[in-house]
């Protein structure tokens, strides 16, 4: 049960304004795994994700999320698969103009079955979940910094406890110090939660501290997939080019001191 | 597989027995429950728990506290355990520190509301005084004017309008020349029929159906465009280059309204005109060439000026509320369906303000 896989996806095709994005994209995620996806920009990181998360209708290939296959899934069988996801979007999608406390009773609202009481307390232990203060339910999302918002885009990720987690870019635009507390965080939730992790992410120190397996895409296809440090002495020009920026090799170098 | 979360308690053994699913969806029956309970039970039977999330935790810390005494929960697997355990703690700290939505008294509200149209007033006289700035530096050295986008302009606001207009006062015309119609029969007067729409159309009809479209046709475009350039910190963008978004945005769109709505109210009389000759020869029997010949005999010149004459103070209004909503708009999405919305219906709202006041100079000047 612990291993069992829950994202399979299988000779993906995405054909893109006449380019081919991916080609032939096969991979699985099993439960309680950190998954990070890298490759270069343009390599359709995210043109993945939003495949897996039925945003864009695949050209050709199989995904199946909790064993539903997504594509060809009717809108009730989607629906008990989207309710066992979070997604927390790069540019944090909170609805801009609900408070943080509102964005996450939104969903609670619509599936948990709780009364109101019960539905802001839960709403307020998300907050704290997601290492929020429980002065920022009552902001806006303009009213918050960026690593706040991240954070809060994470609360509301988490509203429905669901078993697998999508985020894209958790770290970007975030101090050393919000980014580390982001991927404390997320190892945190991996062990007391149980949860499973699908992110894309450049950030050269979550990759190396928080995911077990690495993705690397490229080329229209997985070129690896394995450990960081693995997949950072394979010798696949494409991912040595991705390696040889000097932002990685001074990475290396502030870590061997 | 979809037991939903249940309790029974037992008064023989004075067990409590949790089971089933205690997550999202499936709590809500179990959730009335564990507010009514009112037994005091010897402890608490978790054992059979199938699965738990921080719904579920939540809601068994809530029957914990109703028991209130130190009954000890059995059973619970361990991982539910330590996520109870993450809730708690995580519920301790919220009532630690009890905050509650800021909402202030009436009074406040009031007092607020205020200062807040007090704020909106200096800061639309800013904008004012700003664009008036802009166009006297723009006589003085028009190359400052950035051309291309004032083509744009005319072209989104102004060439791409006069499908609607053409339409929009070709029934007009019909609708005016038919109610005279129906009057003027009634005293064999028929040929007044020319004077009346002419006279009506072209003083007053045209000018302001026209305006009405374009205000709602332009004024909240140019808000919602500005809006979300303003959300999506765009125009601060501008700023840092140095480049004042007033010049760069506002300014090309008001000099386009400001040449395309006269040439628009007369694409308008043309087809209002049109619109009433047609019907006057369907129901009256007045045909093109009558009705010409009376149009230029009997509506005189005066009556197109005195509609056009009205069309620049019309564009300042439509652009300049469109422009101004869209700078206030601040944060979110709905800010920006607000401020579009108040484009909308205080440009209508002015332009009918200024043609009733045109009314009154006109009629004031025995013109």
């Amino acid at each position: 049960m612990a291993q069992d896989t829950i994202i399979t996806v299988s000779h993906l095709k995405n054909q893109l304004g006449g380019k081919w994005v991916h080609q032939d994209v096969n991979f699985s995620v099993k439960r309680g795994e950190i998954i990070a996806i890298i490759g270069g920009s343009g390599c359709g990181k995210t043109t993945l994700l939003r495949s897996i998360l039925c945003l864009l209708k695949p050209t050709a290939g199989d995904i199946s999320v909790f064993g539903t296959n997504v594509i060809t899934a009717s809108e009730s069988a989607l629906l008990a698969v989207q309710k066992r996801w979070g997604v927390m979007f790069q540019s944090s999608a909170l609805f801009s103009s609900l408070t943080v406390l509102e964005n996450i009773l939104y969903v609670l609202n619509e599936y948990s079955g709780l009364s109101h009481t019960g539905q802001v307390e839960l709403a307020k232990i998300k907050i704290m979940l997601a290492g929020l203060e429980p002065e920022a339910a009552y902001k806006y999302p303009s009213e918050l910094s960026g690593g706040m918002k991240k954070r809060a885009a994470l609360a509301r990720a988490i509203a429905l406890d669901p078993e697998l987690i999508f985020l894209d870019e958790p770290t970007s635009g975030l101090d050393p110090r919000s980014a580390g507390g982001l991927d404390d965080l997320i190892l945190d939730m991996r062990k007391n939660l149980g949860l499973t992790f699908v992110m894309v992410t450049h950030d050269t120190d979550t990759l190396c501290y928080v995911p077990d397996r690495v993705i690397f895409l490229g080329e229209g296809r997985v070129l690896a997939c394995d450990t960081f440090d693995a997949v950072k002495k394979n010798h696949h020009p494409t991912i040595l080019a991705y390696f040889s920026g000097h932002r990685m090799q001074r990475g290396e170098a502030w870590k061997e001191k | 597989m979809n037991a939903p979360a249940s309790m029974q308690f037992h008064p023989d053994t004075q067990v409590v027995t949790l089971s089933g699913h205690w997550s999202s969806g499936h709590i809500s029956a179990v959730e009335k429950l564990i507010y009514q309970f009112h037994f005091s039970p010897q402890s608490v039977d978790a054992s059979n728990i199938l699965s738990m999330d921080t719904a579920g935790a939540y809601l068994l810390r809530e029957l914990q506290l109703i028991i209130k005494k130190d009954i000890p929960t059995i059973g619970l697997k361990d991982k539910f355990n330590a996520l109870l355990k993450i809730v708690s703690e995580d519920i301790e700290i919220i009532e630690s520190k009890p905050i509650a939505s800021p909402r202030g008294s009436m009074l406040y509200e009031i007092g607020k509301a205020t200062v807040e149209l007090w704020a909106h007033f200096l800061s639309f006289l800013a904008f004012l005084g700003e664009i008036v700035i802009l166009l006297l530096d723009i006589v003085i050295n028009p190359l400052r004017l950035q051309w291309r986008s004032l083509v744009h302009e005319i072209d989104m606001g102004g060439y791409r309008a006069l499908p609607i207009i053409a339409v929009m006062m070709s029934l007009i015309g019909v609708v005016v020349a038919y109610q005279l119609g129906v009057q003027l029969k009634i005293y064999a007067a028929n040929i007044y029929v020319v004077d009346l729409t002419g006279v009506a159309i072209l003083r007053e009809f045209s000018p302001l159906i026209v305006s009405v479209i374009i205000a709602g046709r332009t004024s909240t475009s140019f808000a919602a465009a500005l809006g979300t350039m303003k959300v999506n910190e765009e125009l601060d963008a501008l700023r840092t280059m140095g480049l004042s978004p007033a010049e760069r945005l506002v300014l090309p769109k008001i000099i386009a309204l400001f040449i395309a709505l006269p040439l628009l109210v007369m694409w308008g009389n043309i087809f209002g005109v049109f619109g009433s000759m047609v019907m006057a020869k369907s129901t009256m029997g007045i045909d093109f060439t009558a009705f010409l010949e009376r149009f230029r005999q009997e509506v005189a010149i005066k009556h197109l000026y005195l509609g056009l004459v009205k069309t620049p103070i019309f564009s300042l209004i439509i652009a300049g509320i469109g422009c101004y909503q869209g700078f206030q708009a601040e944060g979110s999405a709905e800010s920006v369906g607000i401020r579009t919305t108040k484009a909308a219906v205080q440009a209508i709202f002015l332009i009918i303000l200024a043609d009733g006041l045109f009314s009154i100079i006109f009629n004031w000047m025995e013109l």
